[in-house]
């Protein structure tokens, strides 16, 4: 179903936070491509988070051809794989087709524009702690990665499926690193 | 329907428009109207109405009016844990608290974190590197060494 640029602009400007923006934005995508679109990266975490932690950009998995086709009418002009409205403040990062996570874990949320998925609270956990144990981060970076992994593990310890979470954690080998992080939680809940 | 319904949960609870109510139920943080439940799972509001007095029926929900709620716990971990579908006024209505609770976190937290404690594993950073690594229009690398 074809999403005119006004219709963007009028739920742009109807959010009422930047996680909600994000959210809108990932529905109207869906219903203007007819295409799965779902939120990851540091997009879905800053929903996740309420927008405590920030992101420049909103990172859609999802075909792109069409997806092209809906942000260009809309006004965004790219820059490499990134489509950018800098009167909205708005980059849209349309990362490609194949999403990575489990889909059962998806989160959707359904907003006035329709159907809204984010990528699955486990996913973006583990996906975290591998980065913050086997990849080279750079400090401040470092710092962030350990904010989102602290409110994640906090926010969502008790909601996750515990199960998966174990699988995909012993997958990319950061079970140490998660129960420091648990450890950490419930050390600071009892405090 | 706009979700990926657990198939387990389905064979478990014998119909996929009873998984998707109870799945709604499960994500809300406030009792829903039956018509907001079948709003949000995506089916006709006759049918989440017949699955509502169901489950009623059976002790898996209760109704709060003017809406419904789960009144099992157990049933709403199981549930909640495997299908995730909310209502975005709901989620934003939960915000606020989120992020005060966010705040209390990063306030509270002292540099504990210590990576030279573990040992990177280089097969998992290959694997991670292509969504870690970010072109340059998306701005600064965020690898140190």
């Amino acid at each position: 179903m074809p999403v005119t640029r006004k219709e963007v602009e009028d739920a742009v400007a109807s959010a009422r936070s930047k996680p909600e923006r994000i959210q809108f934005l990932g529905a109207l995508l869906e219903r203007a491509t007819g295409d799965e679109a779902v939120i990851v990266g540091g997009s879905a975490v800053e929903v996740y988070t309420s927008g405590r932690t920030s992101t420049m950009d909103i990172d859609v998995v999802m075909p792109r051809p069409r997806a092209v086709k809906a942000v260009e009418s809309w006004g965004f002009v790219p820059s490499g794989r990134v489509w950018r409205r800098k009167d909205w403040g708005i980059d849209i990062d349309l990362v490609g087709p194949r999403f990575t996570g489990n889909r059962q874990k998806i989160l959707v949320v359904e907003t006035p524009y329709g159907p809204v998925r984010l990528a699955g609270i486990e996913d973006l956990l583990v996906k975290r702690l591998a980065e913050l144990k086997h990849w080279p981060t750079a400090p401040g970076w470092r710092e962030s990665l350990v904010t989102q992994i602290e409110i994640l593990v906090s926010e969502y310890g008790d909601k996750m499926d515990e199960e998966y979470l174990a699988f995909i954690a012993r997958r990319d080998d950061v079970l140490d690193i998660l129960a420091d992080f648990r450890r950490h939680a419930r050390d600071r809940s009892r405090r | 329907m706009a979700i990926n319904l657990d198939r387990g949960l389905v064979a478990l609870f014998g119909s996929e428009t009873r998984v998707s109510v109870l799945a709604v139920l499960a994500s809300a943080s406030r009792p829903l109207t039956g018509y907001r439940v079948a709003k949000i799972a995506g089916v006709q509001p006759i049918k989440a109405y017949a699955e509502l007095r169901r489950l009623r029926a059976a002790g898996l929900v209760r109704e709060a009016p003017p809406g419904w709620e789960l009144s099992d716990p157990e049933v709403r971990r199981l549930v909640g844990s495997r299908v995730r579908i909310a209502w975005s006024e709901d989620w934003e209505a939960g915000a606020r608290k989120r992020a005060r609770r966010a705040e209390q976190i990063v306030a509270e937290s002292s540099p504990w974190f210590d990576a030279s404690r573990y040992t990177p594993n280089p097969v998992v950073a290959a694997r991670y590197a292509k969504e870690i690594e970010r072109p340059p229009e998306k701005g600064p690398s965020r690898k140190s060494r």
